[in-house]
């Protein structure tokens, strides 16, 4: 309830920004899969990447979520009831049932609430578009999509990469150059999916911090879409306060606002300060990388579903 | 039951949904037709046949202008000599400079940065000399500011100005794109129209001083090696918009206000913005993807090895 009072969340949202409906629909989905409605959780999936692109990157982990194990037909999903007494034992079950789904994972990847939640999800979001387009034909197709194709902003903001777009921007980038750019965010995307997706929410919180770090625009309303999930990662860190919990939120609060500085010499001073700007944003990616790095080693790997029948292979295990 | 409740809940907020979405539509096509008269660019809306009838006939001296001509100043003194309706200005002198004197008095930039402010100071006065016996007529001064490339003024935040009442009207023509830096950007021209009360023309006023402070913005620049471009604003252009009520309609004047006095002209104003330096391109670049290297290394060396899924594997060794 605390986190509610964030003064960053309410000040966004309130000069005209749309991200806590976002955030908001986010984690409905979330409750949803939880419950195990899978339809509803699609429905909301396909709209709030309708809303806003960036949900697309939870789809991997949602459909890896949707194992058979967790979900079958006509069976609500358990879900872990956790305590510090069971984080050892729950731990090394789901150290096991990932090893088996590796396997398995090839063979069954087309299971029906897979198919089902790409399909609906799918066709809400192709509906909307449509829907849209029919209203305001190619302007909104160009504004809502095809604009984030080509879009290189060489204004300046947070992201490493600004000042290289600026530098460059009289004559085209290469696609090579643009394929390296784009290269560590699918690199970092893929390896946390693989990683963490069965912890879907925290799959989803390091995802989206991943996401914004290494984009090529990043504007203060972004964090916003990694704060609604932070108080849901929060009870299954063992980061105490003193003094790993401090310095991440000190480090990163601290490169935010030595970068606030130099961008306002810029902006509102009229100095060039392009380069002091650029080394600031690199100072800032560097506290991104701190505070994931600080977060993935001090998480407990929980697992949001239980494995609803025990398989072969674990039972050879015990 | 509980099946039941939520299918009710899921239909409820379905409902609730298309509610907001449709009020939403309404609303904003309606907001986008009233606004549409600030912002747009000057030949695409000719093709949009409703866009058209929100338009008062002769409303915009500018409006004709650019459906016929582009931006450059050449076409600008053509449109001036022979296109430019003088409208119906039989009860006034043929040589206009008998009845009226202009002075443009200052003309200076206000603040800091790339957000400044152009303030122009502009005496009008009616020659004694020459008391004419018109009928009651109100006049509007209309400033037409041909912008560079390197400027531009936003319409949304001129709307706001109109409607509080700064002005008694103003539109933007040509390009209003934000992100684009100036050497992908077009010219655009603001014009303004401001109220110089009722009967100025019969003398019996001495005249009046009009002030205006039209809010600018300046685009990325050029790279320079000095590190800042130059962009000059020049003078504004005058006309002065009459109407009176005759016998059998509404009867409007429109002319060309000359220069009074040769001493009064301020010259062009000089707007100094920080630009990139070309230099900087090489190591910028290196050090960009450098930095992203490191990170996405770091957090994928942190996923593998150093998440809970590894921990819960020393764990189950011991």
């Amino acid at each position: 309830m605390v986190w509610l009072l964030n003064p960053f969340t309410f000040t966004i949202g309130t000069r005209g920004n749309c991200e806590p409906i976002v955030c908001a629909m986010i984690l409905w989905i979330i409750i949803c899969l939880m419950k195990g409605s899978i339809l509803q959780a699609a429905f909301w999936y396909g709209f709030v990447v309708h809303f806003r692109i960036y949900p697309i990157i939870y789809a991997l982990p949602i459909v890896i979520v949707l194992d058979p194990h967790f979900f079958q037909s006509g069976l609500r999903p358990i879900l872990w009831h956790w305590t510090s007494a069971q984080a050892k034992d729950s731990q090394i079950d789901s150290e096991v049932i990932d090893r088996h789904d590796m396997w398995t994972a090839f063979k069954s990847i087309f299971t029906r609430e897979r198919i089902m939640f790409g399909l609906v999800s799918g066709s809400v979001l192709f509906l909307w578009t449509g829907l849209f387009f029919y209203l305001y034909g190619w302007e909104f197709l160009h504004e809502a999509l095809l604009y984030h194709l080509t879009r290189t902003d060489p204004r300046h903001n947070f992201s490493i990469y600004f000042y290289h777009i600026y530098l460059h921007y009289e004559h085209e980038l290469s696609v090579l150059e643009k394929l390296i750019s784009f290269l560590p965010q699918l690199i970092v995307q893929l390896v946390l999916i693989s990683s963490l997706a069965k912890d879907l929410i925290f799959c989803f919180f390091v995802q989206t911090v991943a996401f914004v770090a290494f984009n090529k625009v990043i504007t203060a309303q972004y964090f916003v879409w990694f704060f609604c999930l932070f108080p849901l990662v929060l009870p299954w860190s063992t980061m105490k306060l003193k003094w790993e919990g401090l310095s991440c939120i000190l480090l990163w609060m601290g490169a935010q606002t030595h970068w606030l500085m130099w961008g306002y010499l810029l902006e509102f001073g009229g100095k060039n300060v392009f380069l002091q700007l650029w080394v600031a944003s690199l100072i800032f990616m560097a506290a991104n990388t701190f505070v994931m790095i600080m977060t993935i080693q001090h998480h407990r790997y929980s697992p949001l579903f239980k494995c609803l029948a025990k398989s072969k292979n674990s039972v050879k295990i015990e | 039951m509980e099946t039941q409740l939520f299918q009710f809940l899921f239909y409820q907020k379905l409902v609730i949904l298309l509610i907001f979405f449709f009020a939403g539509t309404i609303s904003g096509m309606h907001i986008s037709a009233s606004s549409d008269e600030l912002g747009r660019s000057g030949s695409s809306d000719s093709k949009n046949p409703d866009l058209s009838t929100l338009y008062v006939h002769g409303k915009y001296i500018m409006e004709s202008y650019l459906d016929k001509f582009e931006l450059q100043d050449s076409n600008f003194e053509d449109f001036v000599a022979h296109e430019l309706p003088s409208g119906l200005c039989e009860l006034l002198p043929d040589n206009q400079n008998l009845v009226l004197g202009l002075s443009v008095l200052q003309r200076t930039l206000i603040g800091e940065g790339s957000h400044r402010h152009l303030s122009s100071s502009i005496r009008l006065q009616v020659k004694p000399e020459s008391i004419l016996q018109l009928p009651t007529h109100f006049c509007e001064v209309i400033i037409i500011e041909r912008l560079p490339s390197g400027v531009f003024a936003d319409p949304f935040e001129l709307q706001h100005l109109h409607q509080r009442r700064v002005f008694t009207d103003v539109a933007v023509f040509g390009d209003t794109n934000l992100e684009l830096p100036s050497f992908r950007s077009n010219r655009s021209i603001v014009e303004v129209h401001m109220d110089v009360g009722s009967n100025i023309l019969s003398g019996q006023q001495d005249g009046s001083e009009i002030n205006i402070l039209l809010p600018l913005h300046a685009r990325y620049q050029p790279l320079d090696e000095g590190g800042y471009s130059v962009v000059e604003i020049g003078e504004p252009d005058l006309f002065m918009s009459c109407s009176a009520e005759g016998k059998q309609h509404k009867q409007s004047c429109l002319f060309r206000l000359p220069n009074d006095d040769a001493k009064s002209r301020t010259g062009a104003v000089s707007w100094r913005i920080p630009s990139g330096i070309p230099a900087h391109a090489g190591f910028v670049s290196t050090f960009t993807y450098i930095s992203a290297l490191l990170s996405t290394l770091l957090i994928v060396w942190t996923s593998i090895f150093c998440s809970g899924i590894k921990a819960s594997k020393n764990l189950k060794q011991s």
